[in-house]
């Protein structure tokens, strides 16, 4: 029985989205990091950890 | 952000520190994906390097300008919404990655920030579990000069990851 040859790195959707994140300009890396701010700051508050999302990228 | 980053110019242009650079999770950002973090570490270089309170100049010269220490993280000074904590250069190591810093442009504000294999070796040598998941992070990459990497850990004593623990 043969087994199957691995996919090729390209091929991989997960490890392309980590590439495409990284390749993004910086102030647009900002901006992800202050929307993953925003999403973590109700999750954060149930456990009684208070965090203040930056204000702006700019 | 950029207001941040303005005033972090300002500071060495008005001589208050030597030189900075964006160090911690958003210098690893610049390399790598957004990763959450909720300040901006910065790597200061002072003239007088013997003071006993490296950072108060600093802390000075922002209070001159209006910004004090977050609410939330009294470690950091809020300048513009973005709390910055500033760290002074306290090692060979970071001596040598700050010498070695990269400049860039952020919205028409110049800024600096570390080189991705100084940031690894410094992530080896904090050494705290989410360091050695940046360290993995910066690995996996493929802008990352693993040779580089290898040879600053060397240089400075540190247990290099990608040779399987050996220096």
């Amino acid at each position: 029985m043969t087994t199957m040859r691995p996919l090729s790195e390209g091929q991989y959707a997960k490890a392309q989205g980590r590439r495409n994140l990284a390749d993004l300009p910086y102030s647009e890396k900002v901006k992800c990091v202050i929307e993953l701010q925003r999403r973590l700051q109700p999750i954060y508050a149930q456990r009684g950890i208070y965090i203040k999302p930056w204000k702006s990228w700019n | 952000m950029k207001e941040a980053l303005r005033v972090l110019a300002e500071l060495v242009s008005e001589g208050v520190i030597e030189d900075y650079a964006i160090g911690g999770a958003m210098g690893a950002t610049f390399y790598l994906e957004p990763v959450v973090t909720m300040d901006l570490d910065v790597f200061v270089l002072f003239k007088d390097n013997t003071s006993l309170l490296p950072l108060q100049p600093i802390y000075d010269a922002l209070k001159k300008r209006g910004y004090h220490p977050d609410e939330r993280m009294p470690e950091c000074i809020d300048i513009g919404g973005t709390p910055v904590q500033f760290l002074p250069v306290y090692n060979p190591l970071l001596e040598e990655a700050l010498a070695h810093a990269i400049s860039f442009d952020y919205d028409g504000v110049s800024a600096r920030v570390l080189p991705a294999e100084y940031l690894a070796a410094i992530s080896v040598q904090t050494g705290r579990a989410k360091d050695k998941l940046r360290v993995l992070a910066f690995l996996a990459s493929d802008r990352f000069d693993k040779k580089a990497f290898a040879d600053i850990c060397s240089a400075h004593g540190l247990v290099c990851p990608i040779d399987g623990g050996s220096k």
